[in-house]
């Protein structure tokens, strides 16, 4: 399988009245043809404009860093022109919101929003064919009498509905590549399981490669082959799902993964929070980010960053209780088990 | 890269960093606001062009210590001079002076109807969010009427009942403005009280006393404020409209609006006349109108970042 | 929604009675109508005789009653001071007058104001921006009355390029003798630019930072496409809620540009009949003037459910 996706050291910055603010600092990841792969993390660690970036949706007061590289099939879209951008857009990637609410039109008629990226991509088209098509695509993602709620405005859909047609869009050109932005988040636990199994469905039946970003590790188990695991605008840790659920190398990845709720535990077993609050990014430390909230932090964690370890296939993991000299240090206990 | 030593692999303890400090310090709203409006030079520029023009409004028109009531046959429609700064009016008297005492007259009718406007559209806001139902429905019924005629024609309408007085022109122009304000109070007061905060402050057992003290008047206060700022230029411009109808104060009265409609009069041969008030007129709008922009940038917890 | 909308008439004629009898006693309470002034000098029957005809001999219920019948048939009275010149005559004639000047004001006025507030919003930060928002803020600051006098001085008097005062009359009246209609317009149309403009920039910014902007914007459409199809629309909902007010502009706006310009217009007609204390005058006057603004206002509600299909169905249910 070849890259359809390579993102080098990608830096963004927010410029606020408070001063620049570094959402992102320095990420790195790729992403197969048809492959899914999660980006998991708690709010503000810059997942989100990580996705908008990939996306081309940065502006003002948004700025990309010198240095920062997204290629995809070859090509670096932070270097395209508006033209090829919008070719782009909407027929290469397409991107799926947390809030399919707010991220509709609440005046124009959904299956017009769904037209309207069909007829971007394919000019020669008629209105009638891809309204046609637009209903179609409202089929293929479970809304039952597409062909009248085509007709309808986003307002008199429900929840799961709305999500469902966000979709409609997205794979409405048939993307290569399909960000979801935190997708269920807004949802009902019971709808929630069914956007993602949507997800899962069309991913493979149309061959899609899937960024999926979420905070919900719970989320993420049953689609993606990789987690990338970012805190506070870096890369922590990254692998297969296996690795990072069962070999975790990062004592953030292991308080998170602490953190989702699991009905093996035993009873009165209280679930494990991560105390403190991510560090501000208006102010990054120089040390290890995780650093002050860390429960194995050694003096080296707060004044230098750590670099990548590689532990095979792909696994890898920021943190300086991989260096020799802290052989003998305490960890977290799923990183005692040696691979 | 410093040198890698065994000893930087220590475990720090664990008591060394204060977990849940949050490390940007926290801003008052009160206070962020105030740096926001520090911050906007236009916003600082109109607060110092309005102290001056107060300031004028108070000396102005002692500075030259001439006479400007009584009538003086011989200097009459002289232009601009270092005698006159301003020039003299068709009777001689002194237009710097003039214009800075209707100047004064103009702010402090503007001053008296806002602060009747707040307080009246306090009460009445305050009175339907209070008891709601079918109170709110009638006295929301009845601002409904009032509000569907254009302002400006009810004024004309009392004016024309009343006679001429600074006090009949403060009841003319208060007898619709309170409106808004009584809306956007009962508005917000509605939405507060319904709003999560206010009952998390309730469950927590906090006095009645404590929500209106913490909650209500800190987040009506801002609207208020606003509503301040956007009022006093409106009610300048309307008294000098309604003067230059002659349905204001009586030609013989200062106020900005009289001098401009006094001016019009004698526009064509002495156009200075009509000039000096109508800038002094402008400048202090405009530098209410600025302020009350930057306040309204200040004060929108939306823009807060 | 046909619930909704007679709901809504019905309402309107309500206040619109409320208007009409509040008018009435406020105008009662008018010390020294204007017939005592003209009756001051006439012999005791004759000054009876015209007492009668206005039916001022009569206590003030009973005219209260005849008035408000004679309304419903269409009769809005009749000038005390001028003889023969009845509201409705007035209407007929001067009425063309003041809805071409308050038509014209306001098609330019809107028009230049929503492209400056689309031209600020999409070139935001720019120097463009700082023009539109420094202009708004000064057209909103300079009374119209200042730029009438200002305009006439300037550019009628000093350098002659426009009549000083007047209007098209005759065959003129509605179109043609344009030059007449150049300052005028421009005083007025001064307020409606800078309200207009500052409106649609704010509405617009708030629109462009909404998440279906970016939803479009993934769809691969150009910037142009996205505010062409996805922010005009939305934000020109909040805009709309500004026309009441746009007309109540233009009548009170009227007051000034007609007595500046002396244009024979409604505005300048009634501001004379206020100050001459025509009382049956003003009474057909103003309740003519608040139904044609209270008509504006439920024209615009209608509107606004047109526009904003979210609001339909709230409406339909009430």
């Amino acid at each position: 399988m070849s890259k359809l996706l390579e993102v080098k050291n990608l830096r963004v910055s927010y410029h606020t009245y408070a001063g620049e603010v570094q959402s992102v600092r320095g990420v790195s990841f790729d992403l197969d043809e048809g492959e899914a792969i999660a980006v998991v993390g708690e709010s503000g660690c810059g997942k989100s404009v990580t996705a908008k970036t990939i996306m081309g949706l940065i502006k003002d007061p948004g700025e990309i860093k010198e240095g920062s590289e997204i290629i995809y099939r070859g090509q670096d879209i932070l270097k395209l022109s508006k033209k090829e951008m919008s070719q782009y857009r909407g027929k290469e990637a397409a991107i799926i919101f947390q809030d399919a609410l707010a991220a509709l039109n609440p005046t124009m008629r959904v299956g017009k929003q769904i037209m309207e990226n069909i007829l971007q991509h394919n000019k020669s088209m008629s209105k009638q064919e891809a309204f046609e098509e637009a209903v179609k695509m409202l089929e293929m993602v479970g809304i039952p009498d597409a062909r009248q709620r085509a007709r309808q405005y986003p307002h008199e859909f429900s929840g799961g509905m709305r999500q469902r047609a966000m979709i409609a869009i997205a794979f409405a050109c048939q993307p290569k590549l399909l960000i979801a932005d935190e997708p269920t988040t807004a949802l009902d636990v019971t709808i929630q399981a069914q956007i993602m199994r949507l997800i899962k469905d069309l991913q493979q039946k149309l061959n899609t490669s899937v960024i999926l970003i979420t905070h919900d590790l719970g989320v993420v188990a049953n689609i993606a082959k990789r987690i990338v695991v970012m805190y506070s605008g870096k890369v922590v840790e990254s692998g297969n799902s296996e690795d990072i659920f069962y070999h975790p190398q990062h004592p953030y990845t292991c308080a998170l993964l602490n953190a989702v709720p699991r009905l093996d535990l035993e009873n009165k077993q209280v679930l494990a929070s991560i105390e403190g609050t991510p560090p501000d990014l208006l102010n990054p430390p120089k040390g290890c980010p995780f650093s002050t909230r860390c429960k194995y932090c050694m003096e080296i964690c707060c004044d230098e960053l750590p670099e990548m370890t590689q532990f095979g296939d792909g696994h890898q993991a920021a943190c300086w209780l991989h260096h020799p000299m802290a052989a003998d240090c305490e960890r977290p206990k799923e990183m005692e088990v040696s691979k | 890269m410093a040198e890698l030593t065994k000893e930087r692999f220590k475990k720090v303890a664990s008591d060394r960093f204060d977990k849940d400090v949050i490390s940007r310090p926290t801003i008052s709203y009160w206070g962020d606001a105030w740096r926001r409006l520090k911050k906007n030079p236009v916003a600082m520029f109109s607060l110092g062009l309005l102290i001056f023009c107060i300031i004028m409004t108070i000396i102005g028109p002692y500075i030259r210590g001439l006479d400007f009531i009584s009538v003086n046959g011989v200097k009459k429609n002289l232009g601009p001079s270092s005698e006159f700064w301003f020039g003299s009016d068709s009777l001689g008297r002194d237009l710097f002076s003039r214009v800075w005492m209707g100047a004064r007259v103009s702010i402090i009718v503007a001053l008296v109807c806002t602060a009747i406007q707040i307080v009246v559209g306090c009460i009445y806001g305050g009175i339907m969010a209070y008891y709601g139902g079918i109170v709110d429905e009638v006295m929301m019924r009845i601002l409904e009427i009032i509000t569907s005629m254009p302002s400006l024609l009810i004024t004309l309408l009392v004016m024309m009942v009343l006679e001429k007085s600074v006090g009949a022109l403060v009841f003319a122009m208060c007898v619709t403005a309170w409106c808004g304000t009584a809306r956007q109070i009962r508005g917000q007061i509605m939405q507060l009280r319904e709003s999560e905060y206010v009952m998390a402050a309730e469950c927590l057992g906090a006095s009645p006393m404590r929500i209106i003290v913490k909650h209500m008047i800190p987040n009506t206060l801002s609207i208020l404020i606003l509503n301040v700022a956007s009022s006093i230029p409106s009610y300048i411009f309307t008294e000098a409209s309604l003067s230059f109808l002659g349905m204001g104060l009586d030609s013989n009265s200062i106020s900005l609006g009289v001098l401009i409609s006094n001016g019009r009069a004698t526009m064509d041969l002495y156009p200075y006349q009509l000039f000096f008030p109508a800038l002094v007129l402008c400048i202090i709008v405009l530098a209410f109108n600025l302020l009350g922009d930057g306040l309204r940038d200040a004060l929108d917890p939306r823009l807060r970042q | 929604m046909i619930k909704y909308t007679i709901r809504r008439f019905i309402t309107m004629l309500f206040t619109l009675f409320i208007i009409a009898t509040a008018t009435f006693f406020l105008l009662a309470a008018v010390p020294g109508d204007a017939l005592s002034s003209r009756a001051e000098r006439l012999p005791e029957n004759i000054k009876e005789n015209l007492y009668k005809k206005y039916g001022l001999d009569k206590p003030i219920l009973e005219r209260y009653v005849i008035t408000m019948r004679s309304m419903l048939h269409g009769d809005f009275g009749e000038s005390i001071t001028y003889e023969g010149q009845t509201v409705s005559s007035i209407i007929r004639d001067k009425g063309p007058v003041s809805a071409r000047l308050g038509i014209q004001q306001m098609l330019l006025g809107v028009t230049v104001g929503l492209l400056l507030g689309v031209v600020a919003a999409i070139k935001k930060g720019t120097w463009i921006d700082y023009l539109v928002v420094t202009l708004s803020i000064v057209f909103i600051s300079v009374p119209n009355l200042v730029f009438g006098l200002l305009l006439q001085k300037v550019f009628g008097g000093t350098l002659g390029w426009f009549p000083v005062i007047g209007w098209p009359q005759g065959d003129d009246l509605l179109f043609g003798g344009w030059e007449y209609t150049v300052l005028p317009t421009l005083t007025g149309c001064f307020a409606y630019i800078a309200t207009y403009a500052r409106l649609l920039k704010t509405s617009m910014l708030d629109v462009i930072n909404q998440d279906y902007v970016l939803t479009a914007e993934s769809k691969g459409l150009s910037r142009g496409q996205v505010i062409r199809r996805h922010v005009i629309r939305n934000s020109f909902i909040p805009v709309m809620t500004q026309l009441p007010m746009s007309v109540a502009m233009c009548i009170t706006g009227s007051f000034f540009v007609e007595n500046i310009f002396s244009i024979p217009g409604l505005g300048l007609y009634y501001v004379n009949a206020v100050s001459g204390r025509d009382t049956s005058i003003v009474l057909g006057n103003t309740v003519i003037i608040a139904a044609l603004y209270i008509i504006v206002i439920f024209i615009t509600d209608i509107l606004y459910t047109l526009v904003d299909p979210r609001i339909r169905i709230r409406g339909g249910k009430k």
